[in-house]
């Protein structure tokens, strides 16, 4: 590199001209040259830095611009230190380009092409002189002090006074910095302390969109909800208030959608400007804004937006740094409120299925009839999620009882309600106890309409037992089979007597199955919720497993009692300790031989 | 330029310019040096004292690279002159600038 430094010994301005090669290693060297040499001619920190830069682009875009022939020459430097304003020349010896009015940014994602919106920015006056073989950059810049009066005081002046412009330039980006650390840090303290106090997400966010407003010199705020079930952002509030329409997640239109499925910041000015259709047009004639994602655990919120419309200047690092904090407050706040929410939920929900098994409970028979020679045992143990399991055991006359057992469809309070309605109606039908299969017909023809309005149906099972007849006439509504073990017979013996389960048609003619009932015999009906029940590893009991069961129990020698006992420690081994999911319910009778 | 792992995130320490052709090389050091396990950079520019045009493309570079993973870049504590320039150029709204 050659260097002449024609610093002036009085009247001629001080200068300072270099060459250096066509190379980037080398402009970078050379402009370091020069930098040395602005700073110590007094010059601000922030015009030396800008000039430096300024000085880079310029020379680099010379070389980049070069072919090889034309790289073998030099880039002349000279710069000049006036009273009111430094001057940079860059001279090179390529073919030039086209020196735009006004040059622009690219796109965000561009990795190259902001050298000469750069240089047009860092300084107040830019020519380019392209001439024939050989082009010359003009930057000039004007100066914060007067280079002349600081080199006209003597000895270390000029530097110390470089040094105390540098020490002011430091104060004020600290000052503005610290102005921000400060809202940013009393704005945390704040809002942790509503949010330990408030459980009101709208004074909350009323509260911070306004505060937003004010410490991002912003003029409009937005604050969408995201209802992940209809798949929008709902308009929760904005400031100042304006009716917005809903936006739908998949919009493409929108930004705040483009916020929200990204999970980034989503910007638009005049370079980008919101769509025609955009829903947040509503909100005013919006210049420049940001759109911010709110989320908390990877799950989305909603979003923040803050624009501003008297003015189209960006907003500065530190506000937008404001932003993301507020914005994680807002967070916070609406995730535990829908917590709350989903635990007032949990807790309505906990107090239905109470009432549910409360009804359950009122409908079994208080009291079972004796039946000598028979005994009879019932069991109905409501599971964690109440459903619509149901059973009764009627005295008819002094020589029969009577057996329903029904599973209605679904759980909680309306599945417990038509267990209650079905338990009436059967109650309500004493002159046909003795026939199963009228009295179903007749069931189905009275709470087909409760029934098929609500769409729900039940299953039933009917059973009467002729004491002295000993036999059993059964009849089905789509139920599990009744089993029936005599002392014997190896097999398990299944009456079905199926036909469609309750509510489903409006006329149904059953039809009953009779089964005699050998001395010692054993009966028992049931819901699905014992062949169903499953162990840990998900298999189920089955009807074949519970058929198993009672065969091995066909001989004499045990009570209705003790096989109820006897069946409930078996689901409990086969279960494992699990917590049954639906309802076990089922009814033993057995013949009782002394 | 040091280079530290720290769990998920590559760190960058003690960049005292990113500029012309050394961006380039910086760039390429980097990206060859990010390993599957790396789920974030972070580059600390507090000792940065210069950052021109091909800098602020070498960062682009990076946090295409780094989205394209998933991952974000993060910038520690630039110099008041850097954080200007990313202003000026409106990258501050594309950067994460994390100021400790």
């Amino acid at each position: 590199m050659m260097m002449s430094d024609i610093e002036s010994q009085g009247g001629v301005l001080p200068s300072l001209r270099l060459e250096c090669a066509c190379d980037l290693a080398a402009v970078r060297t050379a402009s370091l040259q020069v930098r040395d040499f602005l700073v110590a001619r007094g010059l601000a920190e922030d015009v030396v830095a800008a000039l430096e830069l300024a000085l880079v682009e310029a020379a680099n875009n010379a070389v980049e611009h070069s072919t090889e022939e034309e790289r073998a020459l030099p880039i002349r430097i000279d710069a000049t230190v006036g009273s009111k304003e430094v001057e940079l020349r860059i001279c090179d010896r390529t073919a030039g380009f086209d020196w735009p009015e006004q040059a622009e940014l690219p796109d965000d994602d561009c990795e190259s092409g902001r050298g000469l919106f750069l240089i047009q920015s860092l300084v107040d006056r830019a020519s380019y002189l392209r001439g024939k073989g050989e082009n010359c950059l003009v930057l000039a810049k004007a100066c914060q002090v007067a280079p002349q009066a600081a080199l006209a005081q003597s000895g270390n002046e000029p530097a110390l006074q470089a040094q105390l412009i540098d020490l002011e330039n430091m104060l004020d980006g600290m000052t503005e910095e610290l102005s921000y650390s400060y809202e940013t840090l009393t704005s945390i303290f704040r809002y942790s302390a509503q949010l330990a106090s408030s459980q009101d997400l709208g004074s909350f966010a009323d509260r911070l969109l306004r505060d937003a407003l004010v410490h991002l010199e912003a003029d409009c705020a937005v604050l969408r909800l995201f209802d992940s079930e209809r798949k929008v952002l709902h308009a929760q509030r904005s400031e100042p208030a304006v009716t917005l329409a809903d936006v739908r997640f998949e919009d493409t239109v929108s930004r705040e959608a483009e916020a929200a499925r990204t999970r980034q910041d989503v910007w638009f000015d005049q370079a980008h400007p919101l769509a025609s259709d955009d829903a947040l047009r509503a909100a005013g004639d919006l210049q420049l804004g940001i759109c911010h994602p709110l989320a908390l655990n990877e799950q989305l919120l909603g979003t923040l937006t803050l624009a501003r419309t008297a003015s189209d200047t960006p907003f500065r690092a530190a506000q937008i740094n404001l932003l993301h904090t507020f914005a994680d407050f807002l967070a916070i706040q609406i995730a535990n409120e829908r917590f709350l929410e989903e635990r007032m939920q949990t807790q309505v929900m906990r107090r239905e299925l109470d009432i549910a098994a409360g009804i359950q409970r009122s409908l079994l028979p208080t009291k079972i009839p004796s039946a000598s020679p028979f005994s009879i045992a019932i069991c109905c143990e409501s599971a964690r999620d109440v459903g619509g399991d149901f059973l009764d055991v009627i005295p008819v006359d002094d020589t029969g009882v009577l057996f329903v057992i029904a599973d209605v469809m679904g759980k909680g309070i309306p599945a417990a309600l038509l267990a209650a309605i079905l338990r009436s109606v059967v109650r309500s039908l004493p002159q046909k106890f003795s026939n199963p299969a009228l009295l179903l017909s007749a069931v189905n023809r009275i709470l087909y309409d409760d029934f098929s309005r609500v769409d729900m149906f039940a299953t039933a099972l009917v059973a009467y037992l002729d004491r002295p007849g000993r036999r059993l006439l059964a009849a089905s509504a789509g139920h599990c089979p009744l089993l029936i073990a005599q002392p014997g017979r190896a097999e398990i013996q299944r009456i079905e007597a199926s036909g469609p389960p309750l509510g489903v048609l409006p006329e149904v003619g059953y039809f009953a199955e009779m089964a005699p009932l050998d001395r010692g015999a054993r009966a028992l009906l049931y819901t699905d919720g014992v062949t169903e029940l499953a162990n840990p590893e998900g298999a189920m009991f089955t009807e074949e497993g519970l058929s198993k069961w009672f065969s091995a129990r066909r001989h004499a020698g045990h009570n209705a009692a003790s096989l109820k006992g006897q069946l409930a420690e078996e689901l409990a081994r086969f279960q494992r300790g699990q917590t049954p999911r639906d309802d076990q319910t089922f009814i033993l009778l057995t013949h009782d031989t002394p | 330029m040091n280079l530290n792992t720290s769990s998920e995130t590559l760190q960058i320490t003690g960049l005292k310019e990113l500029s012309g052709a050394a961006a380039t090389s910086v760039r390429d050091q980097i990206k060859n040096a990010l390993e599957p396990k790396h789920h974030n950079l972070d580059v600390d520019l507090s000792e940065t004292t210069f950052v021109d045009s091909s800098g602020l493309g070498a960062l682009i570079s990076l946090h295409k690279a780094l989205r394209a993973r998933g991952g974000q870049l993060r910038l520690i504590n630039p110099s008041t002159t850097c954080q200007q320039l990313f202003e000026l150029t409106r990258l501050h709204r594309t950067f994460e600038i994390v100021k400790r």
